[in-house]
């Protein structure tokens, strides 16, 4: 509070000084001072006050929320489940999440891209062991900015390539607010001017060539597959996060469909 | 199974049918930036996944309408978000999580929790309007600083026109033309008792005299003059103490208004940032205590007064350098 305070009084006391000096008058320039800083702490406080009352009120529930969804996530911690596309679509119908803001969610912490892309890969291959996972094909998608903060533990790009010489293929979606490149066009290589987060991304990527099915899809949906273009997309618009999701989901439907 | 069978080769994987997708989705703080979006507003990436999402789970259950279960290709998956945040210091295991049993569980846990909501926040907004009433500064400090200055003023203009009237200057420059005319006196005696000299010495005396008494008389008048001037501003001052003094006070109020207007939006992030590790804090300690089935009472009385006090304190000193 004092500086505010000290600023209203050094505003003011040295007109009141040079007056004084010329007046001949020597006020209690203590007690002055004591009462100014006084009373603009008063101001302060007026001032302060509701803004903090009303943000007490906008962050209780917020923060109650967020807390509660973190200790959620906590005590969920150690359980696993894999969904058919049914149960899944069965889960989502039941969760009511549009009351929840952004701000209420116990995300946007730390990255270890390269420890959840592990654990992803054992996971994966302790799936593929189970029965009711026989005969399918073990795929990783990476949704993600490309900005791990686990680099120095875990090199991501080595371990996708380790990955993929499983082999497991690796589809990549590289979100990001800007156009790096064309969006629908799968390439071979990554481009000269690539942020560092895009080319860590591309890398990862598999080839095409290792999943055909998919980039015969893709080509059949609104994407260009350039050949041995890898499985890398930038996302800079939700339209295009949305096109490739059911691309990756869509052999479900087209197979079906030709069937 | 063999290793061997657990990694299935090219050839296997293209006669398969259906696919275990592992997702990694990244959650991660860097995930709160902006996105395009249909409506052609900004979401941050997470809002965005989240819409993209919905949509193609849209289109699934319009596609599981009308395919049954037999005819439709197996695709089994898993999510695992990383960028979880947790109560104490973040690892990485405690930064990733299996998106689907969180969701799984999350209704039912979140109806576990629910009567705490409302409790919470009452108390909350209670506990910190008590807090804020205690250190309120009590009296109005406005209208305190404007009586000290106006009785202020009043005082020490009486006392300077008391002190002026007996001014040192004006003391020198009397006592100096008494001086003069002591000596313009003695002169004028010692030239009247020798007259052979009053001729020589009589227009040296005067001009000495004037020489003397001229800048003396000058000084006293422009000292006259000067004086007057300032008791006219002395009187004035008493007179217009009251004036004076509110106006002071009102300058110190507009004074602080406008510092305060000018650090609005920092003054608005300190609070929040304030209020948000505070509120963390007392969350985790409330579910903790809720779990552990204590009453509304212990709740109550396990919010951290001291705490919130010093919260608001912080919050107004830091608001204040900011």
């Amino acid at each position: 509070m004092s500086p505010h305070a000290n600023f209203a009084w050094n505003r003011s006391v040295f007109l009141l000084k040079q007056a004084a000096r010329a007046l001949k008058i020597i006020p209690n320039w203590a007690a002055l001072k004591e009462k100014t800083i006084r009373c603009a702490h008063q101001v302060v406080w007026e001032v302060i006050t509701p803004e903090v009352q009303s943000k007490i009120k906008a962050l209780a529930k917020a923060r109650l929320t967020r807390a509660v969804l973190i200790t959620i996530v906590r005590e969920t911690k150690g359980q696993q489940k894999t969904l058919a596309l049914e149960e899944l679509s069965e889960l989502m119908r039941q969760q009511d999440m549009a009351g929840l803001s952004v701000d209420e969610l116990p995300i946007f912490g730390p990255s270890p891209l390269g420890r959840t892309l592990n654990q992803t890969f054992v996971r994966s291959r302790a799936e593929a062991r189970l029965p009711q996972n026989e005969g399918l094909l073990p795929a990783i998608l990476i949704i993600s900015d490309g900005k791990p903060t686990d680099t120095h533990v875990l090199d991501s790009a080595s371990l996708a390539e380790k990955i993929k010489q499983v082999p497991i293929p690796i589809v990549c979606c590289f979100v990001t607010n800007r156009n790096v490149d064309r969006p629908w066009v799968l390439r071979q290589r990554p481009g000269w001017f690539w942020p560092k987060a895009a080319k860590l991304m591309f890398s990862m990527a598999s080839s095409v060539d290792e999943w055909p099915q998919l980039g015969e899809h893709l080509t059949e949906s609104r994407f260009v597959v350039k050949k041995q273009a890898k499985l890398f997309m930038q996302i800079n618009h939700t339209e295009y996060l949305r096109s490739f999701i059911e691309a990756i989901l869509l052999p479900v439907k087209r197979e079906l469909q030709l069937t | 199974m063999s290793s061997q069978q657990a990694q299935p080769t090219q050839g296997k994987s293209t006669r398969r049918r259906g696919m275990l997708l592992g997702v990694v989705l990244d959650l991660s703080g860097s995930m709160y930036e902006s996105i395009s979006n249909e409506t052609g507003g900004h979401l941050s990436r997470i809002e965005g996944m989240s819409e993209a999402f919905r949509h193609v789970m849209e289109d699934v259950q319009l596609f599981l309408k009308e395919h049954a279960a037999q005819e439709r290709m197996p695709l089994r998956l898993f999510i695992h978000g990383f960028g979880f945040w947790c109560e104490e210091r973040a690892t990485w295991k405690s930064a990733v999580g299996d998106i689907l049993a969180v969701l799984a569980s999350l209704d039912d846990r979140a109806k576990h929790y629910q009567p705490l909501q409302p409790e919470v926040e009452s108390m909350w907004s209670e506990e910190v309007a008590q807090v804020l009433e205690e250190r309120k500064i009590t009296g109005d400090a406005k209208e305190e600083l404007r009586v000290f200055v106006e009785r202020e003023l009043k005082e020490q203009a009486i006392h300077a026109e008391q002190q002026r009237s007996a001014a040192k200057f004006q003391r020198w420059c009397a006592s100096t033309c008494q001086r003069l005319s002591a000596t313009d006196s003695r002169l004028r005696t010692r030239i009247a008792r020798y007259l052979g000299w009053k001729r020589i010495l009589f227009p040296l005396a005067v001009g000495l005299l004037w020489l003397l008494r001229g800048p003396a008389l000058a000084l006293a008048y422009l000292n006259s003059v000067f004086e007057a001037w300032l008791q006219r501003k002395l009187t004035a001052l008493r007179d217009n103490a009251h004036t004076y003094a509110a106006q002071q006070a009102e300058k110190v109020v507009a004074v602080t208004k406008q510092a305060l207007d000018a650090h609005h939006k920092q003054i608005t992030s300190v609070i929040e940032a304030n209020l948000i590790a505070f509120l963390d804090r007392e969350a985790f300690n409330m579910l903790r205590l809720y779990n552990a089935k204590s009453t509304t009472l212990q709740r109550k009385r396990a919010f951290d007064r001291k705490a919130s006090g010093k919260l608001i304190s912080m919050s107004h000193n830091a608001s204040a350098r900011s």
